[in-house]
């Protein structure tokens, strides 16, 4: 069984009768995994299920050979940070994760050893004797990847979790995913494509539980190739261009917008074609598991 | 962990304020009075020695008749149906089934009581004396005159003395007869005849005796018994409210998912907290109980059974404690709502109110607040002891079984296997799950 791998077989998962996930099947290795899709898609069920917070209706999960039945197995090797979270306001940072380290098995040794590194890996030392209330919303966000590695779990689970932060402070957190996935697998899950963009290479596109794409970016543009357009407009056309077009961009240059725009064929007005981003490849896809329509 | 879940427990705004009240409590209601039990009676005291009950038939049945009497004519009987004040008036046939009581108690034919009680409606000849004054029956009894009520001149009118040959035991089975036709918990209740008709004021002789066979027969036992009994009150409500903050917190502050993915196991959460969350209450309870031990040292001496308020700590109010917590915590667990606080308080209250009429001793038919306010009555506690052990194992076995179904629901919903699911149309394209 390979130790570094969640296998996804089959898996249904229903709230009443709406179905949240449709039969997925996904295997995950190593580094960072991008999960992306609109809110609803099914992402934080999928992650929940892999956190054990939610069962499975039907189907297989294992995490690092470890079937997701096996809740206390699986806790002990995943960390997980939820899209909403807190801690204890009154207590202070490093009381915060030292009650969590007890919660998750930690000896007084391994806590003493684990904290301060953590805190220094997340850049939180000088705030560690702050009480939770106090700190900002990126400072959260830190502590809370420093809470979900307390353990050393071999798999991070982070479900959105650059919502809300300042373009700084989003920077510092994907650079910190990165650097925490080189020695484990790291699930991220996002509606915001550029956290993708700039952290993952494999990455996997849900849309009402049913799994859309999963693969590399880079094959993910590549089949969006020659369907990208750059077309210049006055500035009272751009609205009927977006009815007809699935529009990505819309950059106003005084009495001209400058739109970015998907078409499968040449389109009607003028337009040239450019090379395709993330973002686009990421519409192009929703787009042709709606027929087209977006 | 355990030390930890004591910490926040200890360090929370509820606990300090449970604390506090326990403690007003135990100096207000229980603390101020050990003196005067624990102290010898000094030959004659202005003040009196306090009264003792007696029952004895010969001062209860012209005592209750003559308040029967009383009541009779104005029509107006005093109740305290779940402790709580009641004038009752009754229709023309009560009052006749109460004639007639009256009439086999007396020998007075019925006809002439509803003639009295007649008259009495129509005439204005009453000497009114103050509500809640204490009377003297004409053998010496004493009794107290209820609220509302006037004292009749019945001068030259209706002689109600008691008929020779009426036994005792018919005369309660009358009498009992009066409580049902009042709606019960009235003086005339078999329990209650004694306690209100047979009080007689002591002298400093008898007063001496009490004092002597106290410390006799255990002033610590004694004196931890009133400790349980007014302790046990509030110990036994307020911890529901702890239970349902310990378990809110985690939900309040956001943290429930970061708990719920730990290794730790759901048994070992939900156990320790509840046993952090009856040793804290439990801490307060023996310090109370080291202050009382300190005081029975102090006036009495090195005496023996001075660990009693400990023991009876343990075995009196801990089980109370414990129903306490358990019940909250698996009603939070299970509704995510402060829902026990209601549950429990309304148990609470029914169990202390209903027990109102008995709380000079009460621990049977497993009443949750046991009840035995007062350094006397040993006989009583002497010969229920093991009606006080069985409704207190009861209770702590309940709580053990209620917090198992904790741990067990818990889990479930842990793995989210009693899920609620509102599904939240966001937009056409949005459809957003919320639990």
């Amino acid at each position: 069984m390979n130790c570094n791998t969640i296998v996804i077989e089959d898996l249904d998962k229903f709230y009443g009768k709406k179905q949240a996930i449709n039969q997925l099947t996904l295997t995950i290795s190593q580094g960072m995994f991008g999960l992306l899709g609109r809110n609803g898609a099914g992402k934080t069920t999928l992650m929940k299920v892999l956190a054990t917070l939610l069962s499975k209706q039907s189907g297989t999960v294992s995490v690092c050979g470890i079937p997701v039945d096996n809740a206390k197995e699986i806790r002990r090797i995943i960390g997980y940070l939820p899209q909403e979270f807190s801690m204890y306001p009154s207590m202070q940072v490093e009381e915060a994760l030292d009650y969590l380290g007890v919660l998750s098995g930690l000896d007084k040794a391994q806590r003493k050893a684990a904290i301060p590194d953590l805190l220094e890996k997340v850049n939180l030392k000088p705030q560690r004797k702050k009480k939770v209330r106090s700190l900002s919303g990126g400072m959260m966000r830190r502590l809370g990847i420093a809470q979900a590695l307390l353990h050393d779990p071999k798999v991070l689970i982070v479900d959105e979790p650059t919502a809300g932060l300042d373009p700084e402070e989003r920077i510092r957190f994907r650079n910190l995913l990165c650097e925490v996935a080189e020695e484990r697998i790291v699930i991220l899950s996002t509606h915001i494509v550029g956290d993708i963009e700039a952290t993952c290479e494999q990455i996997a596109i849900l849309d009402e539980g049913n799994l859309l794409y999963n693969g590399t970016v880079m094959d993910l543009i590549m089949q969006a190739e020659g369907k990208v357009y750059s077309a210049t407009v006055p500035l009272n056309l751009a609205a009927q261009v977006k009815k007809e077009y699935m529009v990505t961009g819309i950059s106003p240059q005084g009495k001209k917008s400058v739109i970015r725009l998907i078409s499968e064929s040449t389109p009607d007005i003028a337009a040239i074609p450019i090379e395709p981003n993330v973002e686009d490849a990421y519409m192009y896809c929703l787009s042709q598991n709606n027929g087209g329509a977006w | 962990m355990f030390l930890k879940e004591c910490k926040k427990i200890l360090l929370s705004i509820p606990y300090i304020i449970i604390a506090a009240i326990l403690i007003v409590f135990f100096y207000t209601q229980f603390y101020v009075g050990i003196n005067a039990d624990l102290t010898a009676p000094q030959p004659d005291d202005p003040a009196g020695y306090g009264y003792y009950t007696q029952d004895d038939p010969t001062l209860i049945m012209p005592a209750a008749t003559d308040s029967l009497f009383l009541e009779f004519l104005n029509n107006a009987y005093i109740a305290y149906p779940q402790g709580f004040y009641k004038n009752v008036t009754l229709s023309d046939s009560d009052q006749a089934q109460i004639a007639e009581i009256l009439s086999k108690i007396t020998g007075v034919p019925t006809e002439d009581f509803l003639a009295a009680e007649k008259e009495e409606r129509e005439s204005s000849s009453t000497t009114v004396i103050d509500a809640g004054e204490e009377a003297k029956a004409e053998d010496g009894s004493i009794y107290i005159i209820p609220n509302n009520l006037t004292e009749v001149d019945r001068s030259g009118t209706l002689d109600i003395s008691v008929r020779e040959d009426l036994s005792y035991e018919e005369f309660i089975a009358l009498m009992d007869q009066a409580d049902k036709i009042i709606g019960g918990e009235s003086y005339y209740k078999r329990a209650s005849l004694a306690s209100h008709f047979g009080q007689m004021p002591k002298d400093y002789t008898q007063a001496m005796a009490d004092y002597e066979a106290l410390l006799e027969n255990g002033a610590g036992v004694a004196l931890s018994r009133l400790f349980s009994d007014y302790l046990g009150i509030f110990a036994t409500l307020l911890p529901v409210f702890l239970a349902v903050w310990l378990v809110m917190k985690d939900r309040a502050a956001r943290m429930n998912e970061l708990v719920s993915t730990r290794q730790i196991s759901s048994w070992k959460l939900i156990g320790v907290r509840y046993l952090a969350l009856v040793c804290m209450v439990m801490l307060v309870v023996f310090v109370l109980a080291g202050i009382t031990a300190t005081s029975i040292y102090s006036i009495c001496g090195a005496i023996d059974g001075l660990y009693m308020p400990f023991v009876f700590a343990i075995g009196w109010i801990m089980p109370g404690i414990m129903i306490s917590a358990s019940l909250g915590m698996i009603l939070t667990v299970l509704t995510g709502t402060p829902a026990a606080i209601a549950v429990f308080g309304l148990w609470w209250f029914l169990s202390l109110t209903s027990n109102v009429s008995n709380i000079y001793g009460n621990y049977e038919n497993f009443t949750l607040i046991p009840r035995h306010n007062t350094i006397e009555n040993t006989a009583y506690f002497t010969e229920n002891l093991r009606a006080l052990a069985e409704n207190r194992f009861f209770y702590v076995a309940l709580s053990i079984v209620l917090v198992l179904f904790s741990m067990y629901i818990y889990e479930a919903k842990r793995r989210g296997r009693w899920h609620v699911s509102i599904i939240k149309q966001r937009s056409n394209h949005q459809i957003e799950f919320e639990e």
